[in-house]
């Protein structure tokens, strides 16, 4: 039986306070890796506050997975319930339940890889932690990865994905750091090759950057956030609308959270 | 230790079930179901429904809002591909049926009627959907007039679930009762809403939202209380249990039985637990009783 395991917090530190505090947290969770196959870019976990005034779990995406037996977590201060992890110290236990959800799928895995196969990461903001696991396994098989990170003034994760990313691009909203403007601007400015895109960010930034994919038939999966209660598909409450005539709603945390762009309705 | 329940003929191995609508397939990889007293579906509707636009959650200080809107993918989906799914365990099944009009009931519990399943479950009392639901279980007449109606098309026993979204449950109940109500479950959600103070809009798509968990759980005591002092047939008690002595409070009021609900979101695992914590209290409460 699948369970809500206990995890150690060995890391849990400040990247940066703009435009809201940001922690990069690690945690240990050996047993939680047992139950569960390996773990997926775009996969995410459910953390448990323990407290009877916050009895939602909440969602985090996976930045990275080590070894079998330790998450890499990159979250915002947003509430009480990130405030709350914000809290915690070295080898605090925390209630944590994982991996959820599809992931995204690199485009031709199931076939040998190819090196001039190019692979365009999107990221907005908070969303652009969970990327990071997607660079590293196209890294891995020897693809090209370009990271389009857009941040509202300061970026984040950039060394870690210079490791992995053949080319990484950043765009501020502020300008203080790289392009003026957002990441779809800045894709925008520099794609003019066949791509696969695979994104992940604030809404509006998924909604335009689906409209622009669409115009030039480029391939793109698009990672999506709703508020969930169980994580698990059982309670039907993160809806994503979806074009269909049978059901319109698709589940968040069980179908998704990746999707392909044309798939959604926005 | 014995904790067979007897619900209007049906016998459950113990009083322990989920409530509807918040447990689906995938939680069976989480909760032993073979364990499970019975196992509750989400509302079946006629026809496939899409439910309410998000967001559908928000969370309450210790409790929960949903606007789920009864999203469902009807009852044919249902026969074909859920059904086969909880027939493979051994636990009893109850289906929560949903319409929009009486005559939508009636023909779920009729296309029901040659279906492997042991009870029905009438959802006259959802807060999240526009006609039918609540607007039927907050009306004595219509709650009666609709029981008979589905109690005649079903075969299987009919379980009322009642809103606690009324003046008096007690006149509710009674009605559900006259109309040949089986027995009854109780309480649906209770009608609440927030508000972000950020953007000064309702948190939920459908500004309206059923509460649930701790945080209601002594209004749904109550309730259970007074209807299992009022009624003959048989009680589920339900809103806010998460642990064993909740569970034992509701037995304790009266009921025949418990569902857990919003406390499979906190814990996956939380019927599992209730269900153990119960048979140990059961034999805690017997050891060396003889020995004064
Ligand atoms: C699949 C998925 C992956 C995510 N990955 C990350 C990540 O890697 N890093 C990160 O910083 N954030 C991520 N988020 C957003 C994160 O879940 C919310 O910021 C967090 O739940 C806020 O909780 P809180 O208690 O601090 O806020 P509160 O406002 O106090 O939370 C109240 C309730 O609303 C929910 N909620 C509030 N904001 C959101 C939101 N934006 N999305 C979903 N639920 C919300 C909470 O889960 C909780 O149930 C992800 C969300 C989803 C759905
Ligand atoms: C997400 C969610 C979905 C629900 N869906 C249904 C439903 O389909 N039919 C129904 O009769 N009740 C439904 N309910 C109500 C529950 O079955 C239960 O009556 C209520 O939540 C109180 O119990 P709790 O406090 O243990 O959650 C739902 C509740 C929640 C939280
Ligand atoms: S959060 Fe419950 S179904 Fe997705």
């Amino acid at each position: 039986m699948k369970t809500v395991n206990e995890g150690i917090i060995l890391r849990n530190e400040l990247l940066t306070n703009n435009p809201a505090p940001i922690y990069d947290m690690y945690i240990l969770a050996p047993k939680m890796f047992e139950n569960a196959g390996p773990v997926r870019p775009g996969q995410f976990v459910m953390l448990y506050t323990g407290k009877g005034e916050m009895l939602l779990p909440r969602p985090i995406s996976i930045c990275e997975a080590f070894s079998d037996e330790t998450v890499r977590l990159v979250y915002q201060v947003a509430g009480q319930g990130t405030e709350y992890f914000s809290s915690l110290e070295e080898d605090a236990r925390i209630g944590i339940n994982g991996p959820l959800g599809n992931g995204f799928a690199v485009e031709g895995q199931d076939s040998p890889p190819a090196e001039n196969r190019v692979h365009f990461l999107i990221g907005g903001g908070i969303g652009v932690p969970p990327l990071l696991s997607l660079a590293k396994e196209i890294h891995l098989r020897g693809e090209k990865a370009v990271a389009v990170l857009g941040f509202r003034d300061e970026p984040i994760l950039i060394e870690d994905f210079k490791e992995y990313c053949d080319a990484v691009h950043i765009a501020t909203d502020s300008g203080k750091h790289g392009f003026r403007g957002n990441a779809v601007q800045l894709l925008n400015n520099i794609l003019n090759e066949q791509a696969y895109l695979y994104a992940c960010g604030p809404r509006p930034l998924l909604k335009s950057l689906c409209e622009w994919a669409d115009e030039r038939g480029l391939p793109l999966q698009i990672s999506m956030e709703e508020r969930m209660a169980c994580g698990i598909g059982a309670c039907v409450g993160c809806s994503v609308k979806i074009k269909s005539d049978y059901v319109a709603y698709k589940r968040v945390c069980a179908d998704g959270p990746v999707f392909f762009g044309n798939e959604v309705v926005f | 230790m014995n904790l067979r329940t007897n619900l209007a003929g049906v016998v459950l191995e113990n009083p322990v079930m989920n409530a509807s609508g918040t447990f689906s397939r995938e939680s069976a990889e989480y909760t032993d179901v073979n364990k499970m007293g019975a196992v509750v579906t989400k509302g079946v509707s006629l026809e496939p429904w899409s439910g309410n636009p998000p967001p559908r959650i928000a969370e309450t200080h210790g409790g929960m809002l949903n606007a789920v809107g009864l999203q469902n993918p009807g009852v044919e989906y249902f026969l074909r591909e859920e059904l086969p799914f909880w027939k493979k365990f051994h636990t009893k099944i109850i289906v929560n049926i949903v319409g929009k009009t009486p005559e939508e009931y009636m023909a779920v519990a009729e296309r029901l009627r040659d279906a492997d399943v042991d009870m029905l479950e009438l959802n006259i009392s959802c807060p999240n959907i526009k006609e039918g639901g609540i607007a039927i279980g907050t009306c004595a007449k219509q709650t009666e007039r609709v029981t008979s109606a589905v109690k005649n098309a079903a075969k299987q026993p009919l379980i009322v679930k009642l809103s606690p979204n009324v003046t008096d449950i007690v006149e509710i109940a009674k009605a559900a009762e006259a109309g040949g109500a089986d027995a009854l479950s109780l309480i649906n959600t209770l009608l609440g809403m927030r508000i972000d103070v950020k953007t000064r809009r309702p948190l939920l798509g459908n500004i309206f939202g059923g509460l649930s968990g701790p945080a209601i759980k002594p209004v749904a005591l109550r309730m259970v209380y007074q209807v299992c002092g009022a009624v003959k047939i048989p009680v589920i008690g339900m809103g806010g249990v998460s642990n064993a002595t909740d569970a034992l409070e509701f037995l304790m009021a009266g009921a025949s039985a418990v569902a857990v609900g919003s406390a499979n979101f906190t814990n996956p695992r939380a019927i599992d637990s209730i269900i153990k914590e119960l048979a140990a209290f059961c034999v805690d409460e017997v050891r060396g009783a003889a020995r004064i």
